[in-house]
C-alpha cells in the first residue's frame, strides 16, 4: 500500500514549485516531508492526495496510476493545521459524519463501535457529547484527525496538524501520534516545517530543497547521515556546525584539517580514519553541537591528546532545565554546543571544547555533498 | 525604564451575567526595573487578560497597576509609555524601515540629528544595517518583528515593553536567532520587559524570572532554574521541561529503619533531608524526577543496588536527545528517561534505571515536600 511518485512538476505563474519530483514511500511508514516555510510541502502532499493536479508525473498508490482516480474515490484522510470540525454538531457526530455520508451504508452497530474505538484511542471519549466549541485547541485537533481516521484509510495526509497547539499539548500529542501510528495500518504522509516534530514521530523523512526531495531514508539514517548540507543543518536542534579547512599531512603521517586561523583539527591517521580524502585540499567539516564536549575545569591539552580542543567565544548561553545552549563565536562563524547542565558563564569568556574526530563528517565545498564520516557515526547498510 | 507593580488584580468578564467568566482570581506581582520576566501558562489561564491590564487596553474588575510606584490604573495605554510588540508585526508598509523606526521620536519632536544617533544605535544592536531602507512589505516576518521591537524600545522614556506571542509568525529554523537579538537588546538597554508565551522554551531563554499561570492564579514566580529543580507542585514539574518531570504514583514504606518510595515491588531511596517531613500513613503521594536524571544501564547491573528492571515502549529523538519511555516490571509505571542523540537503544529493549535521591522531589496532595 505505498506511494511511488515519478518526475512530478508544478509551477505557478513563473515560479517552478516541484521541479520532477520522484520518492517512494513506503507502505505503513510514517513519512515526513520536512522543508522550511513556502518550500512546496503542501502543494506536494495536495498532489499526492489528488486535491491538485501536477503539470506533469504520475502518481501510484500500491502501484496503481491514479490520475484518473478522484479524490473521494481514493482511501484517503485529510488533517489540516486549522482544526476543521462542525460547530453545530457533537463530537460523537463530527467523528459520524464521514460514515454517515458515505456510500457504503454502514449501519448504525457499525457507526458505534467505530466512533468509539476511534474516541478511545485519540483520548476524546470523555468529550464525545460536548460541542467543538467547548473542548481545548488539542481536544479540537484530536477530533478532526478522529474524523480523519474513522474511515480506516490506507493513506492520511497531515499538513502541518500541530502548527497552532500549545507547546505542551504538541510535546504530548507528538508522542501520541508515534505510538498509535506504530500500530496502525495507516501510511502517513506528514508534512512539517519543524525538524523536531519530524524527528520525534517519523519512520521516514524527506527532505525538500529547491523543488526536490534531495534525500529520504529512515529517519536515524537521514539523521546520522545527511548526504547533503542543507539537510545536515535543517535536521539538527541546534544545526549541525560547519568549518572551513584543508586536509593536511604532516611527516609523522598524522592528518589534521587545518582551518582559516592555524587551528588543527585532528583527523587521525593516515589509513586510519578520512582514507579516502585527499591532502591539501579544502574540505567542509561538518560536527553537531551534542558532540562538543564542554572541557569544565581540565587541562585541555593535557587530558585529551587524540582529540582536538577548539576555544571558541561565548556569545550567549540559553539554559532550559538540563540543557544549555551555547551561541559560541569561532573564526566570525557562528557555532553551537549543547550542553547537559546549566554553564554559568559570562558572555566573552573563552570556552574549550573537545572534539572527537571520529565525530565528524566531511563535506565537498562545491557541491555540499556528504564525501566522509567518522567512524562513531551510526552508519545504516544501504 | 521603571518598575512595574501589579497589585490585588482581579478580573472577571460579563460580570453579574450568565455569561460571567473569572479569567484572573487575584494576582500580584513586581516586575523589577530592567528584568527581563515572562509570563508563562496554557491557553486560558489569564496571561493574555493580565497583559491587557498592564497596558490598559483593559481594566481590571479590582487592583491597581502602578509604574513606578505611581498608580495608573485609570491611565489609557498612551499615557503608559508602555511598548508593546504583538503576535504579527504592527509596522507601516508605506515608510522604509527607517522611518519606521524614527516614527515614535519623530512624533514626540526629538530633533532629527538625536533621532539618526538613536535609529543607529537600534539598527546595529538589531542588525537591520543592510535593510535600514528597504520597505517592510519586501522583508520576512521575523524581520518585520524585529523592526517592531526597534520600535518599541527607540524612545529613551519608554516605561517596558510587552510581548505577547512575537515568535508566531516566524519561521521555525529562525528563532533561534531572533531569539538571541530580542535578549541582546533586552540586555544591552536594560529594559523592564514582560514577554507572554505558551511556550516554555521561548519564555526560559528570555526572562531571569518566569511567571507561571494557571486557571486565573499565579502558581510560581521563579528563576528557570528553580522552577525546574523546585517546581512548587506537580503542575510546574509537568509543566516545565520537555518532556516534563516524572510524576510517579507512590506509597511510602519503612525499609532499613528510612522512609523509602513503593513503586509496587520496586523501593526507591529518598535523600535524608526529606525523612523527618514525611508521613508513612499519606496517600496520593508521588515522587518527581527529571528525564535527564535518571541513570540508564543497558547491561543488568548485578550488584548495584537501586537498579530497577524496565522494558522500553518507546524512543523519540527529542530536542537533540532521545526520550525513552519504559515500563518497570511488574507494575504499570511508565518513566522517561533522557540519553544522549546516539545513544543506541531500541523499544522492546531490556533496561535498568535508577533514581538519584538526591534528584527526586516529593510530591503529596500535588504540593510539593521540604522544597529546597
Amino acid at each position: 500500500m505505498g506511494i511511488r511518485i515519478e518526475n512530478i512538476r508544478k509551477s505557478y505563474g513563473t515560479e517552478q514549485v516541484l521541479d520532477g519530483v520522484n520518492l517512494e514511500i513506503t507502505d505503513r511508514s510514517f513519512f515526513s516531508v520536512v522543508a522550511p516555510t513556502g518550500a512546496g510541502k503542501t502543494t506536494l502532499l495536495r498532489i499526492l492526495a489528488g486535491i491538485e493536479a501536477a503539470d506533469s508525473g504520475t502518481v501510484y498508490y500500491d502501484g496503481q496510476d491514479m490520475a484518473d482516480v478522484a479524490v473521494q474515490d481514493r482511501s484517503v484522510g485529510m488533517v489540516y493545521q486549522e482544526f476543521i470540525n462542525y460547530p453545530s454538531l457533537t463530537v460523537r457526530e463530527n467523528l459520524a459524519s464521514p460514515l454517515e455520508v458515505s456510500d457504503q451504508n454502514y449501519s448504525r452497530e457499525e457507526i458505534n463501535r467505530r466512533v468509539e474505538e476511534t474516541a478511545e484511542m485519540l483520548k476524546i471519549d470523555h468529550i464525545l457529547n460536548n460541542l467543538p466549541e467547548e473542548v481545548s485547541g488539542g481536544e479540537a485537533q484530536r477530533t478532526a484527525i478522529s474524523r480523519a481516521l474513522i474511515k480506516e484509510p490506507d493513506y492520511l495526509f497531515m499538513d502541518e496538524p500541530l502548527a497552532n497547539l500549545d507547546y505542551k499539548l504538541r510535546e504530548q500529542l507528538r508522542s501520541d501520534f508515534e505510538r498509535l501510528f506504530s500500530e496502525q495500518d495507516t501510511t502517513v504522509i506528514y508534512a512539517t516545517p519543524q525538524a523536531g516534530d519530524a524527528l520525534a514521530m517519523s519512520t521516514h523523512i524527506g527532505f525538500l530543497h529547491d523543488g526536490n526531495i534531495i534525500q529520504d531514508a529512515p529517519r536515524d539514517e537521514i539523521y546520522f547521515r545527511p548526504r547533503h548540507l542543507p539537510v545536515a543543518q535543517f535536521l539538527g536542534e541546534p544545526p549541525m556546525n560547519v568549518l572551513s579547512g584543508t586536509l593536511i599531512e604532516d611527516r609523522s603521517g598524522d592528518r589534521f584539517f587545518e582551518l582559516e586561523d592555524g587551528t588543527r583539527i585532528v583527523a587521525g591517521t593516515t589509513g586510519g580514519s578520512f582514507p579516502t580524502l585527499s591532502t591539501d585540499r579544502e574540505y567542509l567539516i561538518g560536527f553537531r553541537p551534542q558532540d562538543m564536549v564542554y572541557l569544565n575545569g581540565d587541562d585541555p591539552a593535557e587530558a585529551h591528546g587524540e582529540k582536538t580542543v577548539i576555544s571558541p567565544d561565548l556569545a550567549f548561553v540559553e539554559t532550559v532545565g538540563s540543557t544549555s545552549t551555547l551561541h559560541l563565536e569561532y573564526q566570525g562563524k557562528e557555532v553551537y554546543a549543547l550542553n547537559t547542565g546549566p554553564v554559568h558563564m559570562e558572555a566573552g569568556s573563552t570556552l574549550s571544547f573537545s572534539l572527537d574526530p571520529q565525530k565528524l563528517y566531511v563535506y565537498d565545498p562545491e557541491t555540499g555533498d556528504l564525501i566522509a564520516a567518522g567512524s562513531k557515526i551510526p552508519s545504516f547498510s544501504q | 525604564m521603571a518598575e512595574i507593580e501589579v497589585r490585588d488584580i482581579r478580573h472577571v468578564y460579563d460580570q453579574g451575567t450568565s455569561d460571567e467568566t473569572v479569567a484572573i482570581e487575584r494576582v500580584n506581582l513586581t516586575l523589577k526595573d530592567g528584568t527581563a520576566n515572562a509570563l508563562l501558562g496554557p491557553s486560558g489561564c489569564g496571561k493574555t487578560t493580565l497583559l491587557q491590564i498592564i497596558s490598559g487596553l483593559l481594566q481590571p474588575t479590582e487592583g491597581q497597576i502602578l509604574i513606578d510606584g505611581e498608580d495608573v490604573t485609570d491611565k489609557p495605554p498612551e499615557e503608559r509609555d508602555i511598548a508593546q510588540v504583538f503576535q504579527f508585526p504592527v509596522i507601516y508598509d508605506s515608510m522604509d524601515v527607517y522611518d519606521n523606526l524614527a516614527f515614535p521620536l519623530r512624533n514626540g519632536g526629538v530633533p532629527e540629528n538625536e533621532i539618526d544617533s538613536r535609529v543607529q544605535r537600534i539598527s546595529d544592536l538589531l542588525e537591520l544595517d543592510d535593510i535600514l531602507h528597504s520597505s517592510p512589505s519586501n522583508l520576512g516576518p521575523e524581520l518585520n518583528q524585529l523592526v517592531a521591537l526597534g520600535r518599541g524600545i527607540i524612545r529613551a522614556d519608554t516605561s517596558a515593553i510587552l510581548f505577547d506571542e512575537p515568535m508566531t509568525d516566524v519561521e521555525p529554523s529562525r528563532k533561534l536567532t531572533i531569539r538571541r537579538r530580542v535578549k541582546e537588546a533586552q540586555q544591552e538597554f536594560n529594559i523592564t520587559a514582560l514577554y507572554v508565551t505558551h511556550d516554555q522554551h521561548e519564555a526560559l531563554t528570555f526572562a531571569e524570572q518566569v511567571a507561571i499561570m494557571r486557571d486565573g492564579n499565579l502558581v510560581q514566580y521563579d528563576t528557570g532554574e528553580n522552577l525546574y529543580q523546585n517546581p512548587v507542585n506537580t503542575f510546574i514539574g509537568h509543566f516545565i521541561g520537555s518532556p516534563g518531570m516524572n510524576l510517579l504514583d507512590c506509597t511510602l514504606s519503612q525499609k532499613n529503619g528510612a522512609p523509602h518510595a513503593q513503586l509496587g515491588p520496586h523501593s526507591v531511596p529518598l535523600k535524608e533531608s526529606l525523612h523527618p517531613k514525611l508521613d508513612l500513613s499519606w496517600s496520593d503521594c508521588q515522587i518527581g524526577i527529571r528525564p535527564s536524571s535518571v541513570t540508564v544501564q543497558v547491561a543488568n547491573p548485578h550488584d548495584e543496588a537501586d537498579y530497577a528492571p524496565a522494558i522500553v515502549d518507546q524512543v523519540e529523538m527529542v530536542g537533540g536527545f532521545q526520550i525513552i519511555t519504559a515500563t518497570l516490571e511488574d507494575t504499570d509505571v511508565e518513566v522517561k528517561a533522557r540519553v544522549a542523540h546516539d545513544f543506541a537503544i531500541e523499544k522492546d529493549a531490556s533496561i535498568w534505571l535508577s533514581f538519584p535521591p538526591d534528584d527526586i522531589r516529593f510530591f503529596h496532595q500535588q504540593e510539593a515536600v521540604g522544597a529546597a
